[in-house]
């Protein structure tokens, strides 16, 4: 498994970097901004995820984006171009069907880039960043963010547990497995109750968020994330300001109208698509980099 | 127990940013274009028309006089919305009814909106329905609520009742009706409209013209205007709505309800007169001269408003 050299930068990189990322995914409706978007997100989901994330994406994600491009249309007759008419009477219109792709391509990259957050982004680097500032607000984020994968771990052990005693949801009749399965949950909130509780005096004893206290962490500001924080605030800026003059204008309704595409535009487009595959493209060099240093010795 | 300085001071700058954000927001009462109190409608203490409405509306002469009268009521419509304008903030209907709000308007706000457009008063050949009239066409009116099941109101004397688009016999006996779909209101109030509709709205705001159209004997209002948009590729979008059994014009030419303004959409009237029911439930005669309007103002600006406050 490749390493992830983009979520050994900074937290704060890596957090201004996907606050960027999505915000502008999440805005920019037109249609290059989107493919952009997406191109980066899946790309650098596959580079973090490998294989799981192409089936992943093959298995939910194009199923979704189908369903929404064909829901759109149903409940939306808007749109300067009739193609043909619905059983119902009402028109079915080109603008409504491009509408309802662009916004499921918007939606699926959303998520994509949201994985991809939350293999970089791990708890650690949140309270780190976040920490100082919010302390309780941040704890209890983190605990919040980190409570399904560490309930799924325990319900494991719990399960494993009773099934050594027979009391598993796999043992007896369909009476005695609800039982047991209702005994199972009882144990697993009881056990997430306590664990919160205890988490939450476990930080109070050891004087979390209290002024004047110091944590150790290992992140440092080098070189390297200074040169991606000012490339993050350049790009973000210049995107920011574009899309804030028009730069990246795009209407589906009434009929489909964008700007015009010039040296500017191509700038911007050629930006996104900078912040976009950026982590993507540090791996990239890292990787080659190790490869160049293995071979040498 | 001690609280420290600077959370007191935090908790005391976040209390500032959130009180400017409101003000600033627009959601304080005094910046909403509303007085603080409640606006309810102040004007309308009478409910019946005045003595010279009734004259007035008496019977209507179809189309032509009846344009000229809606034209004149739009530009006194325009005078009154106009002047607001200087002084924009202290008066309540400002540039664009509504227009003040971050949200969307209330039904109850919009119809007190309407009813301060229009002083209170229905517009002028506007006349009550007469329940005897109505009861003896065979309209079948619940006693309680003074509405038949469809909460449509009693018709006004010699106006046909509504008929159920299911109970209508459409046969092969081919009529004719006069159709005309106009959205001319809009080009009085071009700045009210959304930027990237105003394209979409012709220079002389005839969006079909006045044109001698066929129907099926039976059909509706709602009929004609479907095939006729349809043939003549014209877009429009509607709405089936069981609660009042008829279809309801969401848009004509992409020119949806709320494009201009919070109290716009399409309206119609069936040879000048605007029917209090929808238009699936207005089966056609031959000769009709059926218009389809669009209102910036819930039809004080069309001359169909119909004052609620009698009820």
């Amino acid at each position: 498994m490749m390493t992830d050299a983009f979520s050994t930068y900074h937290p704060m990189v890596n957090f201004l970097y996907f606050t960027l990322v999505l915000l502008f995914s999440m805005f920019f409706m037109h249609p290059v901004c989107l493919g952009i978007s997406l191109l980066g997100a899946f790309s650098y989901n596959v580079y973090i995820k490998g294989k799981k994330a192409v089936s992943f994406s093959f298995k939910y994600m194009l199923p979704l984006l189908i369903a929404t491009a064909l829901i759109n249309p149903a409940f939306n007759h808007e749109g300067g171009t009739i193609l043909t008419y619905l059983r119902d009477g009402n028109p079915l219109t080109l603008e409504s069907i491009t509408y309802g792709i662009a916004a499921a391509t918007m939606f699926i990259t959303v998520i994509f880039w949201f994985s991809c957050y939350n293999a970089v982004m791990t708890s650690d680097k949140f309270v780190y960043l976040f920490g100082r500032i919010i302390p309780a607000l941040s704890l209890v984020l983190s605990m919040a963010l980190r409570f399904v994968p560490r309930f799924r771990a325990q319900l494991k052990v719990v399960s494993n547990a009773q099934k050594c005693v027979g009391r598993d949801v796999s043992n007896g009749s369909l009476l005695q497995r609800a039982k047991h399965g209702i005994k199972i949950l009882s144990i697993m909130v009881t056990w997430a109750l306590e664990n919160a509780i205890e988490t939450a005096d476990s930080m109070r004893s050891r004087g979390y968020g209290l002024p004047g206290r110091t944590a150790f962490s290992i992140y440092r500001f080098d070189s390297r994330d200074k040169r991606a924080m000012v490339f993050l605030i350049l790009c973000g800026s210049y995107i920011l300001l574009g899309s804030i003059l028009g730069g990246l204008y795009f209407r589906y309704f009434p009929t489909m109208k964008g700007v015009r595409f010039n040296a500017y535009s191509a700038s911007l487009f050629l930006c996104y698509m900078a912040l976009c595959i950026l982590p993507v493209i540090i791996n990239l060099r890292e990787d080659r980099k190790w490869e160049a240093l293995q071979s040498k010795i | 127990m001690k609280i420290p300085k600077n959370k007191v001071l935090i908790t005391l700058t976040i209390v500032a940013i959130l009180v400017f954000t409101y003000w600033w927001g627009g959601n304080a009462p005094g910046l909403r274009g509303w007085k603080p109190s409640p606006p309810t409608p102040v004007a309308p203490p009478i409910s019946t028309p005045a003595p010279e409405d009734i004259l007035n509306s008496g019977e209507q002469e179809p189309s032509q006089s009846d344009v000229v009268e809606a034209k004149d009521d739009e530009t006194s419509e325009e005078e009154m919305s106009k002047k607001p304008k200087e002084s924009a903030v202290e008066k309540a209907p400002a540039s664009r009814p509504g227009a003040e709000k971050d949200r969307p308007l209330t039904a109850d706000e919009k119809l007190a909106l309407a009813a301060t457009l229009a002083g209170g008063k229905s517009s002028k050949g506007v006349e009550k329905g007469s329940a005897e009239y109505s009861k003896k066409q065979g309209m079948a009116i619940n006693e309680n609520t003074g509405k038949d099941k469809y909460l449509t109101d009693p018709v006004p004397e010699g106006k046909p009742i509504p008929v159920e688009p299911e109970d209508a016999v459409i046969s092969d006996e081919a009529k004719t009706c006069t159709l005309s779909v106009r959205c001319d209101t809009i080009l009085d109030n071009i700045d009210w409209l959304d930027p990237e509709k105003v394209e979409l709205v012709p220079e002389d705001g005839v969006i079909f013209p006045i044109t001698e159209v066929t129907f099926y004997e039976g059909e509706s209002v709602f009929n004609v205007l479907h095939r006729e948009m349809k043939q003549n590729k014209i877009h429009m979008e509607f709405q089936n709505t069981p609660m009042y059994n008829s279809a309801y014009i969401q848009g004509i030419n992409n020119l949806y309800e709320f494009d201009c303004g919070e109290l716009s959409g399409w309206m119609y009237k069936v040879n000048g007169w605007f029917p209090n029911y929808g238009c699936s439930r207005y089966q056609l005669k031959e000769g009709d001269v059926v218009e389809w309007v669009y209102t910036c103002d819930l039809g004080v600006d069309v001359g169909g408003y119909y004052s609620v406050s009698g009820e």
